[in-house]
Formats: structure tokens, sequence, C-alpha cells
């Protein structure tokens, strides 16, 4: 029976219906199994009058389609599953037939040759390897001299013909509906082998195939090929092979995915990983299928094994080219990864792939002390708890920063406390991560800032040169979270900003935008500019006027160079990335922005840091101890060249990139000057930005260097540049020689080992820790208290990262710097007694943010100050560390306490003079048994329950279960009066309301994100129909050059001479400005757009294009018609280079947009050859020059 | 683009850097200011706490307590406020064996307290802690030996330096330095004692958190005639008083035991902090007075120094006063002038102020020896003034048969004013007869409280119209004290 799976076969149906006419088995029958739109019943009568025709509505998919036969069919002894573009050799289906006989085959195929060209190879089968990665046999094209002709056992076989024993289809329940396409050939033919049935191929059996699928279903193939192939894998082996070949796949894809991530190959590396979830959630369906299986199994997994390639396929002929002794299976498998080789072997990719390993390798050298002993808590870089701590956290209604407050809690601790939960729990792995990464990510984004530069150049300067700026080493070493998580986002932003102008490059406006950008609204581009932001504020407050400070830097930048209004739109985009951000941070925004809210709940702290850096360690990024001078001007000078080389655009945004790193520096400036009155974020935090645009301006300098510089005649320019280069190198000395430490200078200790004592101190009563000194050397996020001091209280110890964002004080917790100025003024000397009903039991003052055994620069307090703790008559100093000037409060009274009469007596009066005149001592520990910091239990006698948290109805003291009345204590605590002892519990109730925002907030998210992601997907599309646009363009003119060639104007002889005398063809996916025409592109692109070059690609000289240019002209010559439906539908039938890429692998895996984005994948011959000369940047640039001059005028 | 806008870019992308160079270079003042915390001066002399302090405290650096009353030493504590404020003296005791005691007081308006702290706690020594939840309290501590008492404030500031430029170890000379932690961790003290024929250190001298240790000087530097110490805690603060015995106990009035003819008590506070300017109430120069000022220079630079001497009656400012006299104080050495020994200096009262003139701080004192035909010698020592106000108390004055009182206050100014001397009672401030008293510009006035009759706590307010210095003289057979009142706002003069 042969069953043919038709959906809305081309013309060439006929034909292959033909060729099942011309069989010579004799009892062939002929299903045809319609899935498509239009019925084909018609054109199957027309040719096959004894064919039976069954109808499929609702595209199945070929699965499903396909075990249609199950219901349908019985009594037959095979199954031949046929495309409806293939056509089989009128001796391939009794040749199979025989064979299956003899061999006592249960699957066999036949050999796939090209449609148009039977004399070249498609497929002979394939292996695979432990992962279900296909290795052919055959390199495609190949020509067929026979050299493959010997019957074999193979691991798979293609679905396009192939013959299957009906008893075994049915034994193993046939295609697994699920895997509709791109891998139920793997799946069906593995689970042959488990049953036990020889897969074999019969090359003396042949058929011809179109491979007209992928011009027919616009398929994400890489994304689905990634989720059956482990589909499979999870199904078809037995457990133990899964429990190790699973962690084995999962390592191999986390690799993967990093290296497309470093390699700017998102979509790759988001497929590889999105295979995973996908098959989580359906290990019902797969245990399912196993159990299927395991009805049937005979052949245990190590025969299977042996079957397959050894090792993972493309790994090994990534590192070696070549793998194992079979000589079948290395040709395979090295076809297999030809394509992530070949793409090294150009220049260019070759200096990408360098950068990116050194830049890997710079990682791994700087942070290897961190990687292997964990990040100390220095700075902002304090510890995470757990997870289930965090999210708690982040539900409740309370929360214990200062004395305590009933503000809602920052979105940080939820977004952290999910986080913990990806990483299964462990803290502080993604505390590492959190530390290590950004550096990575602002690399990353940068590289991708300069996307749009066209030049991998310009790309690979950008993120060497952000690389080498010593901000985020320097904020790693002073503990500045904040710093490194702005300086990984900043280029992100940048580029979001810049594309939010639409000038050129960067966009249509003003020149020709650069290929392959996604067009999105500028609603879109603020809702995913907002997210971004609003996940960098969620760790940095302030992140949000930042931002739209970018944007104003960004028109300041347009008014010298033209394009103002245009960068208007990014002032627009971010200000509603800015109010999206505060959105999805409600309701702990609405207590940042409340009228009466501090200042420094926005991460600043006023007077922090005033006048410790000079503008010219700014300049040098030298916030630390890294980028001293001369070496530390590098980036300046490098910067530098666009300016003195650039033309067109390079010198516009170069213009630009320099006015935002100028205005970051002066922002950076004032607030070291105090010119504000208000203070500022950390230094690192508010250069981030100027790092960008000096990486942004380093990578139009690359630009330049390449298009620009020869333009002009030898002089000082070539020098200068020279002079960049050179700075750009010695700039990268001092990073290298940061990263020989392997902590970026962190030091190895950190306050909680010197501190550690705080841990067990506990035990004698729940206490709190009042903490003094400069903002910076606090171990969490303090309060202002006087110029240049802050403070904050931690509970219990050391404070952990939900000190990090302190918001704006409660009323209570100002009684802590009013206490201290009363004791600052020399109003008091009994400080301790006015903290002890706050539970204060330790005065710590940071002198420095690590221990002194490493000699770290200090932070110094005023002596009036120290003087003011020593002149205490009630804080006893204790020597732990010069760093630290710690002082135990001998006043203190526990947070939670029975209180003795005297207190009870003061506790009824507020003001200091009551707290001041009693002795609180005598007050004993009760409620001991803390779970966290809003529940306590233990046994409490008779009398007054005192806690140290703000009167509130939501503290509720119950003993033996009643509930005791409560009142006010000194005025702002919680005390109850217990007639009765027992067993009490003190809680903290939250209120309905605030779950209720929690959820409201997630949902918010959770709109925000897939709005985001649905207008990336939406710009892609947009960009991809633009793309395919001018691909059916090129076609045209292909098929017009091909036509000419046809009539013998020759191959590649094209109506562009100029690009056939070059001899260069445009890069796979490199899109050129849309052509003026009747075929104008579906995207309206600019009147001023520039007529560039055409695509000399398919017609171009070169082996494949001088195919490609005869099969064109071949086409033209038989009459093809005009438009680009008639071609798209393959009138001419496609070139081999065409179907080549359609079929494999290869152009999945090559990373381009995907397969979604165009209906029909770009030719093979896009690619560039290691060896041809390639569409250089300056070539491309010097064709749409015009553009970009024009911005300039 | 053209050659014009890039020239406008590179041009405005120079001038900005250059000129934030430039101009944060001229902004550059040698590194950021460390802002203070705060609003509380130092104050370097006994002065009140202010008017809104929620607590206060006094400390007074130790006074002999002995159990067997050969000496004895007491408190006053005087609330010169208008409410009624509760305290608690802590005594604490130079001999770690014996604990210290506490004593609540409650003093109503006006009201004094004198304690004897040989009854809290007997020991050789006793300092004391008077704790005040609340403000507008003096104290003062007395020491009393059968050859004299001495009544000095205490003070309000502990410190991490003190200074005491005179002192003598001479025969039969007994130097005591009382040394009192009233804080509850340990203070680590080096102290440095030059002397006339150089200097010695006792390094690492631990004070335990509240306690009082004594450093028996005349043990250490032995037959020196001038000793001046200079103590610097490494860790922790404290109150440094110093006990000066002079000749053998009991005294024999002429007796050939006291072969310089001097003898006395004096028990006054160090100094907390160098200066570059001084000032005293009154200097004397007569017969049977002998005034030295003792200069310390405890640095490392030499310090010139001025001393400027005021007659008692004023000066015309548009005239001048007489030519100012000059000491050059070595580095870590002391230098005395004696008005005896200035033949220039006709006898009399004087004013007094001692200026660095080369901007070398310093600390001084005056010490006066007594030496009254007929009566026993008296000593006193009395630190210099650093700072002026126009508002003083003198809490434990007195009048009785035996003692009689003075108040001087010197008029450093440059015009003439009157001044008014109240006492204090529990109705407030009484007028007792001395509410304008004149004093000439650069003058002295004398106010003479016996005149009011016998009280046995007389305490004392002066007030100025411009700042002023005020000091108390208590005289009598067996007493001869001298003290500068206690501030109330003190400033710089």
């Amino acid at each position: 029976m042969a069953v043919v799976v038709a959906h809305d076969p081309g013309v060439w149906f006929e034909e292959a219906l033909a060729a099942l006419r011309h069989q010579d088995y004799p009892n062939l029958a002929v299903l045809v199994l319609d899935t498509g739109q239009e019925d084909v019943a018609a054109r199957v009568q027309g040719v096959l009058p004894d064919a039976v025709v069954r109808r499929l509505p609702g595209d199945p998919g070929y699965a499903t389609a396909a075990n249609a036969v199950l219901d349908l069919v019985h009594g037959a002894a095979f199954f031949c599953f046929l495309h409806d573009d293939v056509a089989p050799d009128s001796t391939c289906i009794r040749l199979l037939v025989e064979e299956a006989y003899r061999s006592n085959a249960g699957v066999i195929g036949p050999k796939l040759v090209a449609w148009d060209d039977p004399r070249r190879l498609l497929e002979v089968g394939h292996a695979v390897d432990k992962g279900g990665v296909l290795a052919p046999y055959v390199e495609r094209g190949e020509l067929d001299q026979e050299q493959h002709d010997a019957v074999r056992d193979v691991f798979v076989l293609p679905t396009a013909c192939l013959l299957v024993r009906a008893d075994l289809f049915r034994a193993i329940g046939g295609f697994d509906p699920v895997i509709a396409f791109h891998g139920e050939d793997v799946d069906l033919c593995w689970r042959s082998h488990v049953a036990g049935a020889r897969v074999m191929v019969n090359p003396a059996a042949r058929a011809r195939h179109r491979e007209a699928a992928t011009e027919r279903r616009p398929d994400d193939r890489r994304r689905l090929r990634a989720r059956h192939r482990l589909r499979t894998v999870l199904t078809c082996y037995g457990p133990l092979h899964l429990v190790r070949v699973v962690p084995q796949l999962l390592v191999l894809a986390v690799a993967e995915a990093l290296y497309a991530l470093v390699v700017g190959r998102t979509r790759q590396a988001r497929d590889v990983v999105a295979a995973w979830p996908w098959n989580l959630r359906r290990l019902g369906q797969v245990r399912r299928n196993r159990r299927r299986l395991n009805q049937v199994r005979l052949v245990p997994d190590n025969e299977i094994r042996r079957l397959q390639v050894h090792g993972s396929a493309r790994l090994t002929a990534f590192v070696r080219g070549q793998i194992g002794h079979d000589a079948d299976r290395r040709s395979a498998a090295a076809a297999a990864s030809r394509q992530l080789v070949g793409s090294l072997r150009h220049a260019s990719r070759q200096s990408e792939f360098l950068a990116a390993v050194g830049l890997v390798a710079l990682l791994v050298l700087g942070s290897r002390g961190l990687l292997r002993d964990g990040v100390p808590a220095v700075g902002e870089l304090a510890r995470f708890p757990s997870s289930g701590t965090l999210l708690r956290d982040y539900l409740s209604g309370w929360h214990p920063l200062g004395l305590g407050t009933t503000a809602p809690a920052p979105t940080a601790t939820g977004l952290l406390g999910l986080a913990g939960l990806v990483t299964f729990g462990a803290m502080d792995l993604l505390r590492t991560l959190l530390v290590v990464l950004p550096l990575a990510a602002g690399w990353f984004g940068a590289y991708r800032m300069a996307v749009p530069l066209i030049t991998v150049r310009a790309r690979v300067t950008a993120a060497v040169l952000y690389a080498a700026i010593p901000l985020p080493y320097n904020a790693l070493a002073r503990g500045q979270w904040g710093g490194l998580l702005l300086y990984a986002a900043a280029p992100w932003v940048l580029a979001r900003l810049a594309r939010a102008t639409a000038l050129a490059p960067f966009g249509p406006r003003r020149g020709t935008a650069a290929p392959r950008l996604p067009v999105r609204s500028l609603p879109a581009q603020a809702v995913a500019l907002g997210l971004l932001t609003a996940v960098v504020t969620a760790f940095v407050p302030l992140a949000p006027l930042l931002v739209l400070a970018m944007a104003v830097l960004l028109v300041v930048g347009s008014l010298l160079v033209g394009g103002a209004l245009d960068a208007l739109r990014a002032v627009a985009v971010a200000a509603g990335a800015a109010v999206v951000a505060v959105v999805l941070h409600l309701p702990w925004a609405a207590d940042l922005l409340r009228p009466d809210g501090a200042w420094s709940a926005l991460g600043a702290v006023e007077g922090a840091g005033e006048g410790e850096l000079s503008l010219a360690a700014l300049l040098r990024f030298q916030t630390g101890p890294t980028g001293a001078a001369p070496m530390g001007w590098a980036f300046l000078v490098v910067a530098a060249l666009p300016l003195v080389l650039g033309r067109g655009w390079r010198l516009t945004w170069a213009t630009r990139a320099w006015a935002v790193a100028l205005g970051s520096f002066a922002l950076a400036w004032a607030g070291q000057e105090g010119w504000f009155g208000r203070g500022l974020p950390a230094a690192e935090v508010l250069l981030a930005p100027a790092a960008a645009g000096l990486a942004l301006a380093g990578a139009l300098g690359m630009a330049a260097f390449e298009a620009d510089l020869r333009g002009f005649r030898f002089g000082w320019r070539q020098v200068a540049s020279f002079a960049a280069l050179a700075a750009a190198v010695l700039g990268l000395t001092p990073v290298v020689g940061a990263a020989f430490d392997g902590r970026w200078d962190l030091p190895s200790t950190d306050t909680a080992r010197t501190l550690r004592f705080l841990e067990d101190e506990a035990d004698d009563g729940s206490f709190r820790v009042l903490w003094l000194g400069a903002p910076a050397a606090l171990p969490m996020d303090g309060w202002w208290l006087r110029e240049g001091l802050a403070y904050a209280l931690s509970q219990d110890g050391l404070p952990d990262v939900r000190g990090q964002w302190a918001g704006t004080p409660s009323d209570p917790t100002l009684m802590v710097p009013a206490a201290l100025n009363v004791a600052g003024d020399d109003r008091t000397d009994r400080l301790g007694r006015l903290l002890a009903p706050l539970g204060v039991k330790y005065v710590i003052v940071p002198l420095s943010d690590a221990p002194s055994v490493h000699g770290r620069p200090t932070h110094p307090v005023p002596d009036s100050l120290t003087t003011m703790l020593a002149t205490q008559l009630d804080l006893e100093r204790i020597d732990i560390d010069a760093a630290y000037v710690v002082y135990r409060n001998a006043a203190w009274m526990p947070l939670r306490a029975l209180l003795d009469p005297a207190a009870v007596e003061a506790s009824r009066r507020a003001g200091w003079d009551a707290v001041a005149a009693t002795d609180l001592t005598g007050s004993t520990p009760v409620l001991t048994d803390a779970d966290g910091v809003r529940t306590a239990k233990g046994d409490v006698p008779a009398g007054e329950i005192y806690a140290a948290v703000p009167a509130s109805g939501r503290w509720r003291l119950t003993v033996d279960g009643e509930v005791q009345p409560s009142r006010t204590a000194f005025g702002w605590a919680s005390a109850w009066t217990v007639d009765q002892g027992g067993e009490a519990t003190l809680e903290h109730r939250t209120p309905v309301v605030r779950p209720v925002l929690v959820a409201v907030q997630v949902l918010l998210w959770l709109v925000a994100a897939q709005f985001a992601l649905r207008a990336v997907a939406l710009g892609y599309e947009a960009g991809a129909s633009d793309r395919a646009a001018r691909r059916r363009v090129r076609r045209v003119r292909v098929q017009g050059a091909g036509a000419g060639a046809g009539a013998g104007a020759g191959p590649g002889a094209g109506d562009e001479p100029r690009a056939a005398r070059r001899g260069w063809r445009r890069r796979k996916g490199a899109s050129v400005a849309p052509e003026t025409g009747p075929a104008a592109p579906s995207v309206p692109q600019p009147a001023s757009s520039p007529v560039l070059p055409p695509a000399a690609a398919p017609g171009g000289p070169g082996p494949e294009g001088d195919a490609a240019g005869a099969e064109a002209g071949a086409a033209g010559a038989a009459g093809a018609p005009e438009g680009m439906d008639d071609l798209d539908d393959g009138l001419g039938g496609p070139t081999f280079a065409e179907a080549w890429a359609a079929s494999t692998d290869e152009a999945e895996d090559e990373g381009e947009p995907g397969w979604r984005e165009g209906l029909a994948p770009a030719p093979p011959t896009w690619e560039p050859e290691p060896d041809e000369p390639v569409l250089r940047w300056a070539e491309w640039a010097d064709s749409g020059e015009a553009g970009g001059r024009e911005e300039g005028r | 683009m053209s050659g014009r806008v890039r020239g406008v870019v590179l041009g405005l992308v120079a001038v900005l850097l250059v000129g934030g160079l430039l101009l944060d270079a001229r902004g550059d003042d040698g590194g950021a200011e460390t802002p203070e915390f705060g609003d509380a001066a130092t104050v370097p002399l006994p002065a009140l706490a202010a008017a809104d302090a929620v607590t206060s405290s006094w400390y007074c650096p130790g006074v002999p307590a002995p159990a067997d009353g050969s000496e004895s030493g007491t408190v006053t504590v005087v609330n010169t406020g208008a409410t009624t404020v509760e305290a608690t003296l802590t005594a604490l005791p130079s001999d770690p064996a014996v604990e210290a005691a506490q004593a609540p007081l409650s003093l109503a308006p006006g009201a004094s307290v004198r304690v004897r702290l040989a009854e809290l706690t007997p020991a050789p020594y006793a300092g004391a802690v008077v704790e005040v939840f609340g403000t507008g309290v003096a104290v003062e501590q007395t020491t009393i030996r059968v050859n004299g008492s001495d009544t000095t404030p205490c003070t309000g500031e502990a410190s991490g330096r003190w200074y005491l430029a005179s002192g003598s170890t001479t025969l039969d000379d007994q130097l005591v330095y009382t040394l009192l932690n009233p804080f509850p961790d340990d203070a680590v003290v080096d102290v440095v004692l030059s002397t006339e024929q150089g200097s010695d250190r006792i390094d690492a001298f631990v004070v335990p958190g509240r306690s009082l240790r004594v450093i028996q000087v005349d043990e250490v530097v032995r037959r020196r005639a001038q000793v001046a110490g200079a103590l610097v805690a490494r860790t922790g603060r404290i109150v440094v008083g110093r006990i000066q015995k002079l000749n053998p106990d009991p005294p024999v009035p002429d007796s050939p035991e006291a072969p310089d003819g001097r003898g006395g008590v004096s028990s006054p506070l160090g100094a907390p902090a160098l200066d570059t300017a001084f000032a005293f109430a009154s200097v004397e120069k007569g017969d049977g007075v002998t005034t030295r000022l003792v200069v310390a220079n405890p640095g490392e630079r030499e310090a010139v120094v001025l001393v400027e001497l005021w007659p008692e009656a004023g000066v015309d400012p548009t005239v001048g006063g007489p030519e100012p006299l000059e000491l050059t104080v070595p580095p870590r050495a002391s230098v005395a002038l004696s008005l005896a020994e200035e033949e220039l200096v006709p006898p009399g009262r004087y004013s007094a102020s001692v200026r660095s003139s080369n901007g070398v701080p310093f600390a001084v004192e005056r010490v006066v020896d007594l030496a009254p035909p007929g009566g026993l010698p008296a000593h006193s020592v009395t630190p210099g003034v650093p700072r002026l106000d126009t508002r003083w108390v003198l809490p434990a004055g007195m009048v009785t048969a035996a003692v009689g009182e003075q108040v001087l206050v010197a008029n450093p100014s440059t015009e003439d004013v009157e001044v008014a001397v109240r006492a204090l009672t529990p109705g407030g401030e009484d007028d007792i007869g001395f509410e304008a008293v004149p004093v000439a510009a650069l003058g002295v006035a004398v106010v003479d409280l016996a005149s009011l009759g016998p009280r046995d706590a007389l305490a004392v307010t002066v007030t100025a119209p411009v700042p002023v210095v005020a000091e108390r003289v208590l005289t009598g057979p067996a007493v001869h004290s001298r003290a500068t009142g206690i501030a109330v706002a003190p400033v710089r003069p």
C-alpha cells in the first residue's frame, strides 16, 4: 500500500502520482491522504483513477495523517509512505519490498536524489548520536557515482519515501502524533530498532525528492527538531540510559545555548533551552509512549547505542573536525557540524570567535576565585536568604526594615525568590551568578548594541572596549551591585533608545536602516524597554530616571548633528518605559514615590560619596583600584576616533554617544560636588551610561576606520587611527591585570566572617543592630542621618539582601536618628538607654567595606561621631577589627521581653525623658522561638509583654489561644498585659489586600512580558516580512538574470554588472534596502532609501552561484511566469542550493532569525564561502553612502 | 556632514572635558571634608549642659576618701535650674577591692547637696560620676586636708587627651594623677611625664571601665621641681585630675621641715585640650604670694608664648597696656614664668592673657603659693581658661567664720561694663547687692561676699554683658582655693 500524504501540493504533484502509476510492483494500491485546503481528489483521479483519496481536514500534520492507515487499511503487508513531492523510480517499490523480504527489514527506504538533477544525492539514510542528532551518510549535492549503493543498515530513514512492515507499524503504534513534522522519522525508526526491526536502505531503489515542504510550511524547524529530539530520547531509552544520557544532553544544551548567546544567536539559544520545558510539560505523554514501547521492546539500549555515533556529533566535530573511526560516520558527523565550523572560517567570524573566547577567558580568569569560593558580603553584595524566606517576605505585610514597616516589599525580593527556585534553592550559586554574569551581560549588550553598525569588527570593538572599561571591576571591588547591574543594562538600554530614534542605521530615518532590524511600534518599544527598566529598577530604584536622562542626552547630541525631532522618539519611549517600570513595581513604587517619601528610598543617600572622586578619576572610570592614569585615558582616545574620522551616520551617532557619555560624566561629577543638594546613587551607577556611550563611540570608530579612513589622504588621521588602536590595547591591560587575582579585587573575607559572633547573640533574645557610617560602608541600604552619614537597622545579626532597598523609613524608625541627634548634640550620654526600647543591642560603625586585613580604603566617619559614641555611659566598646567600631549597648533590652516593674512604669510614658531615666536591663527575653520575623512563640509568665515593633492591631499576642489586650508602649511600641501565663504566640497578620496586590503585580508583569514578547515576535515578523519581500524582489531579479543567462548571457550575468564584476555575494541574511519598482517590499521604505547593488548571489560567480544561475536561467528559459507568487510556488523548480538550504538542519543551525521569519529560506549561496570575498561593510557603505551622507547635510 | 559640524563637535567635546578638568582642579581642596556629627562643640572647660539636655553627667576626677578620715573629699551638687531634678551619684573608688556605690539625689531648684565620698566608698581616692536626668546641675569636688582644702569644678566632658602643666615631686611633695573612666569599656593610656631632667613614660596604663585609677607620680619621677604630664588614651576616654600635696603632713607652721615655705593641697582638673590662648581672671604679685604661670608644650615644635598682664584697675584701650612678656617653650618641655622674678612687673593684681605667637598650642596653669605671715602656707593650681562666657556659675562657695569668699571678674574687653553677682536660692537668683559691679576695660573687679554673713552653701552666678572670666577665691586659715567658675555657654575669646 503506497500512502501519499498530500498537502496542497504544487504542480509537481501530477508528476509524483505518475511515478506511482508507473511502478512495476504488481499489487500496488495507492491511498492519498489529503490534509490540505485544496481538494486534490480530481488531480489524483486524473492520474491514478484507482487511487483512494481520503480528506483529513484541519491539517493534522504528517504523523497523524500517516497514522490514519491504521484505521483505514487492513490486510496490507507493507505501507510505503510517500510525500507528495516524491517521485520513485518505476522499480523503486518493488526493489524495496524484495529487499525487505530478503533482509527481513522492518523499515526500508530508497536512495533519495534531487528532483531536478537525479545525479545528485540527497539522502541515503542517517546515523544519529546519542541525543538523536542526525548525521547524514552522504554530503548533500554529492554526485551519485554509485559510491553509496550498498544495501546496509542505517539508523534513520527519511519519511519522504519509507517502506514499513504493516505489522511493525501497528505494533509500535505508528508515528508519534505529537511529532507532526521534523523528527518523526527519527522517532519512528528508533522505536523500530527498539522493537527489534532492522532499518535498512536499498540504494538500488531510487526516488526523486523535490523537498517542497519548506516552501509550504514556515515551521521553525530548529525549535521543533530540538523539542522532538529530546522527546524521542526520553521515549526510547530505558531508565538506566536515561539517567546517563539526559544530564549529558542538558550540559550540551546549556553549552550550546551559552555559545549561541556569546555569538549573538539568541533565538538559537532560546530554541535549545526551550525544548526542555516543552518536554517537561509533556512528561505524561512521554510516560505513556514509554509504556507502549516497553510492550514491544526487544533490543537493549546498549545495542541501540552501537548503532549510533559515539559522543556528540556536533560537539566532537566542532572541536576536532572529525570523529570516530568509522569513515561513514565520520563524514556524516562532519557534515552535521559543517555549519558550526564553517561559520568560524571567515576572518570576521574568527575575530568574533576570538573575542568571545577572550572575553569568556577574561571572565573565568577574573572571576575564578568568586566562582570557587563564593562572593564575599561586601557593600551591596549582601547574602541571600533562602528562596522561601524571600518569597514569604515578599508576600508579607510586615518587614523588619528599620523598626519595622507595613510598606510593600521591594519587588526584588520576589524576583530573587523566584530566581532561587530556578537554582533549586542554591542561593549562594544564584548570588554568585548575579554578581559575575552582569559582566558578561554588559559585554554581550555592547556587542548587540553595535549590531546595526553592520560590521563584525564594530561589534567586537564595542564588546571588547566595554569589557576594558574598569567600571564594573571597580564596582565589584567596592561591592556596588547597583553599578554592576547598571553596567549590564546600559548598552541594552542605549541600543533600545537608539532604535527608538529610528535614525540610520538604527532605523530608516535620515538614511538607511541596517539589515535585520525588527520593526516595532513605539508603544511596543516602550513596553520592551520598560520591562528591562523594571528589572533593573527592582535593584536600582533610580534606573527609570537614568533611562530618561540617556534619552534626553541623545536629543542633546542630536541638536548638534541633526535629528533632534527624531531623537525625541527616544524620550517618548524612555518616558513610556519609565511609566511601565513604575507600574510594574506597584505598590512598592507608590511607597517610593509618595510625597513624604525619602529621597534615599530611590537608592540615593544625601552626601554619599561627595568629593571622593575627581572628574579625572570619573573620566577614567577609576572609582576603585583599577583604571589609573595614563592607561585609564585610553577609552576616551578610542572613543574620539569617530569624531575625527567618521562621516555620515558614523559621525552623527558618535556625537550622540559622546553626548550620553559626557552627560553621564557630568551627572556623576555634579553628584560628587554635591551640586544637587540631594544625594545620588554611587558613581558606578551614574557612569554606566557613559561606559555604554563610549563603547558605542568606539564601535563607530571601528566602522569609520573601515569605511571612512580610505576616503582621506594619508596623514594624521591614519596616525590617529593607529594611536586609537594602541590606546585600545593599552586600555585593556589594567583590566587583564585586575583579573589575575581571580576576584576583581574583592576581599576574601567579609563582614559576615568578622562579625560572625552576632549570629549567636540571638540566643539571648532577639535584638537589633544599629549601623552607622558612610553610606557606602554600611552593609545594607541606609537612611540619611547627617551629611555623609547614614544609619540602618538589622535584626538578629547581619543583614541580608532584603536590606538593600530600605524605602522610606517608617515614623517609629525616625526615632533612631532622633536619638542619635540627641546624643550628637551632647544632650545625653545615655544613648544606650534611648536605644534600648528599640531592641538595639549593638551599634556598629563600619569604617571600611571589608575587614582591615585587606587594607581596604576606609570610609572615615567624623571624629565627633566616634567621640559621641565613646562618651556614652552605656555603650561598651568591643574590639573586633580596626575596620569596625563596635559598641555593645549595656542598657539593651530584648526585642521581645517581659518588662520589670520599672520598665512597665516607663513604658507607659513617651519621650526620651522616661527611657533615659530608667534602667531597662531588668527585662527578660520571652517568645524566643521565632519563626522568621513575623511569628514568635514561647511560654510567657503573667506580666507585661513587650515587643519592639510599632504598635498595630495587626500584631496579635495569644496566650493559650486567648487574644491578649494590647497597648502602646513608650509611645510607639507594642505591649500586652498578660494576666495568666501560658504558651504564647506573637504574630503579625498580613492584610488580605496584600496578596491581592501581589497577584495584581504578578499579573502586570506577565502581561507586560507577554506584550513585549509578542511585540518582539511581531517586530521580527515584520522585519522578516520585510526581508522576505526583499528576497522575493531579489528572486525576481535573479530570475530575470537567470533568464538572461539562460538566453545566453551566462551564469551570473545579471543586470548589475558592477556586482558581477566585483564577484562578491551578499552574505546570507544580510538583506539590503528594498528596491523600488514593481516588486516593492511590503514594508514601506522612505523615498530616500538608496538603491543598492542587487543581490548577485544566485547568479554570481562561483560553483554554487554558477549552478544557481544556471538553474534560474533554465527556469527563466522555460518561460516561468512573472510574479512572486508563482516564483515562490516553485515554477521553474527550486535551485539545488535552495533545496539544500530548505531541507537540512544546517540552515536552521545557522542561527538566522528563524524559519518563521520568511516563508522561503534563503538559498545557501548567500552564505559566504570561506575563501570567497564577502560583502564588506565598506562596499555596502559605499553603495548606501548617499543616505548616510544626506543625514549630515 | 560638513567639516564645520565636525569641528564644532570636536571642539565642544574638548572644551567640556578640559573645562571640567580645570574646574575640578580649581575646586580641589585636597580631599573631601569629613563632615561633623552633632552640634556639640568640644568644650575644653567645665560647663553646664545644654538647657534642653535629656541627661547630663558630671565627672569628678578624684579626691581623697580614706576611711580613717585623715583626708577627705566631697562632691557638691548644685541645681542651678528652675525645676527639681533627679540625679544619681556614683562613687568610683581607686581600690579595685571596693565596689562602686550609688546615691540617688533629688535637688530642688537652687538646692545643693554635699556628699562625702568616703561614706560611700572608703578608699584612698574616689572619683564620682553624677548622672543627672535633666540639666542645670553644676558639680564641684573638694579636697580637704589638715593643711588646706581645695574646691574645683568637675567636668561634663571626658577626653582622650589630658595635659597637666605643673606639678612637683620635690622632697615631701606628693603628686597623684587620678584617672577616672566613667564608661563601660576599658581605657588604655600612655603617660608622658616631662621634668627639668627629661621625660619618663608609663605605657599602656589600663583604666578599667567605670573605675578610678591613680598614678603616684612622685614614685615615678622623684625630686623634680617641675613635672608636666601628658596623658593620651590609646582607647577609651577618661577624666584626669591631679592632687598635689605639698610638704609634711601634719604641717607645722614655720617648721624647718618646710624649707621652701610651701604647703597646702590642690586638686584641679587637667586640661582636656591644648589651645593657643588662655585667660586668667587674676594673677598677683606681692608679699607672701608667689604666682607662677607654667606653660607646657607637649608638641614637637617650639612654642613662643606671650603673657599680657592687665592691671586690676584696667587700661585705657587707646593707650594700651604694658609690654607682654615672652616665653619660649621648647618641645616636650615646660617653662614657668614667676611674677616674683619679673622686676618690670610691679606688685599688684592683674588679669592675664597667655597666647601663642607662633600658633603652637600649649597648656598653661597658674600656680599660686601663699605664705602668709603667721598662717599656714597655701597652694592652688588653676588651669588656664580657654573660653570666655557672659554667665558663670560658682556653685560650691561658702562664707563662714573661717572662710571668706571673693568673686573676681576679669573683663578682657575694651569697654567698661557692669556685672551682676547673684546668689542661687530655691526661689531662683537673689539680688545680694552686687547687681551692678563695675569692671573697667581690661580690668578686674573683686566682689567680697563676706558682707552676706555666714552661709554654709553659697552658690553664686555672675552675669555680664560681654564675655568675661569669673573666679572664686575661698580664703581662710586652712583654706585657700582659687577656681574658675563653671561656664554656661562658653565662647572662644
